[in-house]
């Protein structure tokens, strides 16, 4: 179990094997737990980029926001 | 004792679990993985925040440079928002970055920092001025972000930590952040910055019993010359205080940092430490002997036993015994290595018949080299018949290996021990050592016997055929005298 959560983590933080390695060692459940953090905090971070571009361009210059749009799209 | 992660594993565990929003306590059964493992996890996860559509924000960061400075900061402040000026900025030279960073007002800062990317940030903070870095540094202090605070304390300039540190009055904030530092291997290089009458008000608000893990990390973190001149302060302090540190280190198996401080504390408030009433019980004196073997620190904590009190003495040496052979051995390694039979001989007095029994049995007292040095302490202390006794226990093997450096050097060791036989009337055990020695060693006995006084030898021969090796010892030992 450990082994598959641990290759999931690898693929998700684009890791090296030694880098998250060490986790397969440790009590599954905690690990498990720490893996879906991970997941949650990476998501909730993608989120709140998002948001913050929809709101910082709406914000912008009418000259400025279509380029910065584009840019950040 | 508590099986708590040591210091830094556990400032790791906190800024892990702060970094993906979950309490600490759910993940101390990471704390296995140690503090090097856990910190290449959370610059992963880190990286991978950053890493998302850096290339949009390096292409908008490309755009920017077409703008006059003071626009983009404008515009930062006003339009795009601590979040994304944060991720723009992050993908700047640090020279662009801080030009742009000096026309933000603090406030914009410190809602952008965490936003941006700490290693980038660090390289643009020794550019910024140390106002505005004192600033920023009051606003997240009122937010508690300590742990965001570590994380680039050791990047400041010598001005901005005396910036920084002159306008933080609580010393309880200071230690915090420095707990939770990120190259704890600056903190003597930070410390150093800092005059020598806040440092020491530093220390001693960190003994205060809920900020000792504070201190104690400072202290463990910082250079042996540094070390020395915190651990001082720290043990100048009054009874009931030490005693405090004494019950967190067991509580919160921080003996490790403690001893490490001990080391280098002057030797003149050893006697104070070592004889302080919390270090009587057994039960909190064994896990500091647990700690030391675990930290490999025996050496340096058997030194602490020398300005102990008699009773502290008897506790402590039966405490270390209650660890096992395992610690046993080790703490013998110690006293070796560190020429310190002398002290091992005297704890060895207050051992009962089981303890003396485990002494009796350890490898390390089958090597002759250890056991010359043994015999040479226990010659010069007056504890041959200590040794007797313990000799006594041993197994043939043993006992051969001792007969065998008593015989060596013109026999100048079993002189010795004749000396207490004579006195004791423990020839039995002499006799039965002597009998494990093969052809050769017997000879060299024989030699030396042939040197002694009709009455011991009389003595001697008695104590041999009553113990039935006699057989074996007449042909070399029972020639005429001298």
């Amino acid at each position: 179990m450990n082994e598959q959560t641990t290759e999931e983590l690898t693929r998700l933080l684009n890791a090296e094997d030694r880098e998250v390695g060490f986790l397969q060692h440790l009590p599954p459940e905690a690990v498990a737990r720490l893996a879906g953090a991970i997941s949650g905090t990476i998501e909730t971070e993608k989120n709140a980029i998002e948001t913050a571009v929809a709101e910082g361009t709406q914000r912008l210059p009418k000259g400025l926001r279509g380029i910065v749009r584009s840019i950040l799209s | 004792m508590s099986n708590q992660p040591d210091l830094n594993t556990r400032a790791e565990i906190e800024k892990l679990a702060a970094l993906i929003s979950l309490p600490a306590g759910e993940l101390q059964s990471l704390a296995e993985g140690g503090a090097e493992n856990l910190r290449g996890l959370r610059r992963r996860i880190n990286q991978r925040i950053f890493d998302d559509r850096r290339s949009q924000f390096r292409a908008l960061e490309k755009f920017t440079r077409l703008l006059p400075q003071g626009t983009v900061a404008k515009l930062a402040e006003n339009a795009l928002g601590p979040k994304l000026a944060g991720r723009v900025v992050g993908e700047m030279d640090p020279i662009r970055g801080f030009k742009i960073a000096k026309r933000l007002p603090a406030s914009f800062l410190a809602d952008a920092v965490p936003a941006a990317d700490p290693a980038k940030v660090r390289e643009i903070i020794p550019y910024l001025s140390a106002e505005l870095i004192r600033d920023v540094a009051l606003i997240l202090v009122k937010r508690g972000a300590y742990i965001l605070m570590g994380r680039f304390a050791d990047a400041l300039s010598a001005p901005a930590i005396r910036a920084v540190v002159g306008a933080i009055d609580d010393d309880a904030v200071l230690l915090n952040i420095a707990f939770y530092m990120e190259e704890k291997t600056q903190l003597t290089k930070v410390v150093q910055m800092i005059d020598n009458v806040r440092i020491a008000r530093l220390i001693r608000t960190g003994t205060e019993k809920t900020l000792w893990p504070q201190a104690l990390s400072v202290i463990d973190n910082v250079s042996s010359e540094l070390r020395a001149r915190l651990a001082n302060i720290m043990v100048d302090q009054d009874e009931a205080t030490l005693n405090d540190l004494v019950s967190v280190a067991h509580e919160q198996n921080l003996w490790g940092p403690v001893l490490r401080a001990l080391d280098k504390v002057n030797v003149k408030h050893h006697r104070k430490v070592v004889n302080l009433p919390a270090l009587k019980d057994e039960n909190i004196l064994g896990g500091l002997v647990a700690s030391a073997y675990e930290e490999g620190l025996l050496e340096s904590a058997l030194p602490l036993v020398r300005p102990m009190r008699e009773a502290g003495r008897k506790v402590v040496a039966h405490a270390a015994l209650k660890q096992g052979a395992e610690v046993a051995e080790a703490a013998l390694w110690a006293a070796q290595n560190t020429g310190q039979w002398d002290l091992i001989l005297e704890l060895a007095e207050y051992l009962n018949t089981e303890e003396r029994d485990l002494i009796a049995g350890l490898p390390i007292l089958r090597k002759p080299q250890v056991l010359r040095d043994v015999l040479t302490a226990g010659a010069a202390d007056n504890k041959i018949a200590l040794l007797l006794d313990i000799i006594e226990r041993m197994d043939a093997p043993g006992r051969r290996v001792v007969a065998e450096v008593a015989v060596d050097n013109d026999g100048n060791l079993l002189e010795s021990v004749i000396d207490v036989a004579r006195k004791s009337g423990s020839w039995q055990t002499l006799a039965v050592m002597l009998a494990e020695l093969d052809g050769k060693g017997r000879s060299l006995a024989g030699q030396i016997f042939r040197r002694q006084t009709d009455d011991d030898r009389a003595a001697f021969t008695a104590a041999a055929e009553e113990k039935g090796v006699w057989d074996t010892l007449a042909g070399d030992l029972g020639g005429e005298a001298a």
